[in-house]
């Protein structure tokens, strides 16, 4: 496979981060050949959307970056919020809010949509910063919390 | 030793020890080379479209289940039609078994010879997929293997529709032929049909797929001798194990540019309901399905499900040759695409599944509804396979889990006494996952058959007694994210007409637990059910011109059907094993919505109130789940969004959200009492009992994760 270079501008890469991309060049998009240099130009964009110094290693999820700080590598919420050593989970230093109940999962799967509580749970898992949706795990309860990701940075 | 195993296993070991061919004749001359290649291409998706245009069947026909390729010699995969791409590893693997078997000498190969498996331990993923394979001889020599596969609708089996729930062994899962030589001269032998006659509901189905399968095999052979004589034989050779190289090369090549290097950890749990179906073992399983990937820098991808749920005895096992297929067709679908469609997608691919699991049972277990098994680890690799790619940088690429399927199936007598048996394939139809970018698509995805077609009513009215009253999309029939999963297909139907016997069923899972999980926030897709309605009112109401009849849910909490109708309301699982019905009974049936990605506090609120008035969201999800307020200004408008109302709701929500929430840390701390106290329902404890055995890694981490006592080995 021969070398290439992107060849999205940083304004449509930037949409792609942002998750709006106009669907007719997200498709172009998904047609093309891969670039090889797609990683260092999207870290670019990433960089530029956030108001904190630190630099970015790799994104490993909506939000989140794991960032050199001083040295350690850590993970960080778009909205500047720490969450700990990449080597371990970032939920752990989350909040998390748990619908094991009939009524809290009531309220937003009516009826017959929902799942037993005795079978299943849902872990929401917020950032205390900004508040904003991180991840859910579906699982029954006692499973421990599932470490997503871990980048091999070295 | 036969010849054919010899060289099968010198290659095997070629590969498992680096030794690849090069690509001395793409480098010569590429374009004879591209041009044989893609009339090989042409050739298997002929095979398939001649059978698809001639075949009885509308679940081939309109729904397009078959397959078709070309192999080398040894079993690999040298071209492959489009269709169920699943079958990409079950074929070769049926080929080689019958040179591992020693069929070279008995019964050996002739040219016109026909063979059929649907034995899913060495092909195929279940019953219902019959395969019929032909060698290919050029010159009185055994150059190439062909072969064609259909989803048979009748099979025989605890039910009909060639799919069983209640199948509970491989005893049960229907009419077998493990790589039987089944033809010869290119005909049938007359005892085999007379077998599946005899055998199956309804043995046409069977039989005219057959015919069907081996004019599109024979037409494929045919063709392939006049190439080879066109190109000779030693360059066609050579050239196909180059093109499978240059699949490799690619495959290797590919991962290791998209995909970041790194360990991904994905689980999902599916549920099979028998506790309370009519069966003779009642049980329930919580199945767990945890997957590791690994992607190394230099191109490498494994996946290690250490851990799995062992098989039970349940229609919900996959056969390891039906795992590896699902790996393979979710590699070729989500990362080689653009590659070569020959058995080098393998080539960057290690998978480990360990035995005597649900996606490695020994032969006793049933594999009649395989893709639940198949489904729920596939959504593992594809949230995996998205963040690997989302770390990466290719956010055009990825995905949410997959939505499971379903299927509704009846058979019976009909009003002139011919017994029946069809299953219609339109609940293949589900909700596809969100992307990072985008919103799955509604009613729209069969996820192991690509080039599926969610098919007219039509073909399937006049087969079978049940009616449409309505077909549609599920209100709020997605996981909710920013970007939404696709909504599944619902359809109703009322029996009729006056068939003299009925019996009706449908699967899969994902009842009592979220089989369809979101990612990045994202939601999962509701849990499946199926409501029916039994001993109604429906003629008297159908006769009155100023009632109105049900065409779909509304409220589920309150259906229309049962609103509307008088009758006996039964919500049963999404699995349901086969029962009588009677005219003017009713059935609601769903498939599975796929995964949200992305906080729905980021979606638009202009695009969730659009969705509302397309019926696609309900006004109280918009405001529950999304925090968008909207409001008609009399009852013949649309909803009007209210901005001010909608950033102030948000706003609030996100309120909520940290003050119900507490630290992750304090949540473990609570959990371990819970756990310590061994505070879970049975089947729970009995699931995490299970994988405890079956892995001694699951049960370290799971001590060390709960810092339990190293005396702690179960529940």
């Amino acid at each position: 496979m021969a070398t290439r270079k992107t060849v999205w501008s940083g304004d449509v890469l930037r949409d792609l981060s942002d998750g709006n991309l106009d669907l007719q060049v997200l498709l172009e998009m998904q047609r093309g050949v891969k670039e090889d240099d797609r990683f260092e130009a999207m870290l670019a964009v990433e960089q530029g959307k956030v108001g904190w110094p630190e630099k970015i290693l790799v994104p490993i999820g909506e939000h989140l970056y794991v960032v050199d700080k001083s040295g350690d590598k850590i993970v960080k919420c778009s909205c500047g919020h720490e969450l700990g050593d990449y080597r371990q989970s970032w939920k752990n230093d989350a909040v998390v809010y748990v619908r094991d109940t009939e009524e809290a999962l009531d309220e937003i799967y009516p009826g017959p949509r929902k799942c037993d509580v005795t079978w299943m749970h849902l872990r929401e898992y917020y950032c205390p910063g900004c508040a904003t949706l991180l991840e859910i795990e579906a699982v029954p309860p006692g499973y421990p919390i599932v470490f997503d990701f871990l980048p091999d940075l070295e | 030793m036969g010849e054919l195993k010899e060289r099968m296993l010198r290659r095997q070991k070629d590969l498992a020890e680096g030794r690849h061919p090069s690509l001395e004749l793409h480098e010569k001359d590429t374009i004879k080379w591209e041009v044989l290649y893609t009339r090989l291409l042409g050739m298997v998706q002929e095979g398939r479209e001649t059978t698809r245009l001639i075949s009885s069947s509308p679940t081939v026909r309109e729904f397009g289940e078959s397959v078709f390729c070309i192999f080398t010699p040894e079993g690999d995969v040298a071209a492959f039609s489009r269709g169920i791409l699943l079958h990409f590893a079950s074929f070769s693997a049926t080929i080689k078994w019958m040179l591992n078997m020693d069929y070279e000498e008995d019964p050996g190969f002739k040219d016109g010879d026909i063979f059929c498996n649907n034995d899913p331990q060495i092909g195929g993923a279940h019953s219902a997929d019959v395969a019929t394979i032909q060698p290919v001889f050029y010159r009185g020599r055994l150059v190439a293997w062909v072969g064609g596969l259909t989803h048979v609708m009748e099979v025989g089996g605890t039910e009909p529709g060639g799919t069983s729930p209640s199948a509970l062994s491989r005893y049960d899962d229907g009419l077998m032929f493990t790589a039987q030589k089944v033809g010869e001269n290119d005909r049938f032998f007359k005892d085999y049909h007379i077998n599946v006659s005899r055998n199956t509901r309804d043995g046409n189905w069977w039989i005219l797929d057959d015919l069907a399968k081996l004019v599109g095999c024979v037409k494929m052979k045919k063709a392939l001798v006049d190439l080879i004589e066109e190109y000779g034989l030693d360059y066609y050779e050579t050239a196909v194990y180059e093109m499978i190289e240059e699949g490799r090369r690619f495959a290797v090549n590919k991962i290791r540019t998209v995909l970041f290097p790194g360990t991904y950890r994905t689980v999902n749990f599916y549920d099979v309901l028998n506790a309370e179906q009519p069966l003779r073992f009642q049980k329930d399983y919580c199945v767990h399905e945890p997957l590791e990937m690994t992607v190394t820098k230099d191109g490498r991808l494994t996946l290690d499900y250490d851990g799995l749920s062992s098989p039970g005895y349940h229609a919900n096992n996959s056969s390891l040759i039906c795992a590896t297929g699902l790996h393979i067709y979710q590699l070729i679908q989500e990362v080689l695409y653009d590659g070569m469609f020959n058995a080098g997608v393998l080539g960057g691919l290690k998978v480990n599944i360990p035995e005597n699991s649900v996606l490695n049972p020994d032969i006793q277990y049933a594999c009649s509804i395989w893709a639940t098994a198949k489904t729920a680890a596939g959504g593992c690799f594809q949230r995996a396979l998205s963040r690997a790619y989302f770390a990466k940088g290719f956010r055009e690429e990825g995905l949410a889990s997959k939505a499971i399927t379903s299927a509704v199936f009846a058979g019976g007598v009909d009003e002139n006494g011919r017994l029946f048996s069809v299953v219609n394939n339109e609940m293949n139809s589900s909700g596809a996952a969100a992307a990072s970018n985008k919103d799955g698509l509604d009613a729209s995805n069969s996820v192991w058959n690509p080039e599926a077609n969610l098919s007219d009513i039509e073909p399937f009215e006049p087969i079978w007694p049940l009616k449409w009253l309505g077909r549609g999309v599920q209100t709020d029939g997605g996981g909710y994210g920013k970007h939404r999963g696709g909504a599944t297909i619902a359809s109703l139907y009322v029996i009729e007409p006056p068939v003299k016997f009925v019996e009706s069923g449908c699967f899969m899972s994902g009842d009592k637990v979220f089989l369809s999980a979101g990612t990045m926030g994202g939601y999962p897709a509701p849990a499946r059910y199926r409501y029916t309605l039994v001993d109604t009112n429906f003629a008297e109401v159908a006769g009155q011109t100023d009632l109105p009849l049900p065409h779909e849910e509304g409220d589920p909490t309150d259906p229309d059907f049962a609103r509307l109708l008088n009758g006996t309301l039964r919500r049963t699982p999404g699995q349901s094993a086969s029962v009588q019905f009677k005219r003017y009974d009713l059935i609601y049936q769903t498939s599975g919505g796929g995964g949200g990605w992305g906080d729905p506090l980021e979606r638009s609120p202009q695009v969730v109130v659009k969705e509302i008035n397309r019926g696609l969201i309900s006004p109280k999800t918009a405001e529950r789940v999304y925090g968008v307020v909207a409001a008609k200004p009399s009852e013949d408008v649309p909803f009007v969004l209210d901005e001010e109302k909608t950033a102030g709701w948000r706003e609030e929500m996100k309120k909520v959200r940290l003050k119900r929430a507490i630290p992750t840390r304090e949540y473990v701390a609570r959990a371990r009492a819970d756990i310590l106290g061994g505070k879970f329902a049975p089947v729970v404890k009995e699931t995490y009992n299970d994988c405890f055995q079956n892995s001694p890694r699951f049960l370290r981490e799971y001590r060390e994760f709960w810092d339990l006592p190293e005396t702690f080995v179960g529940f």
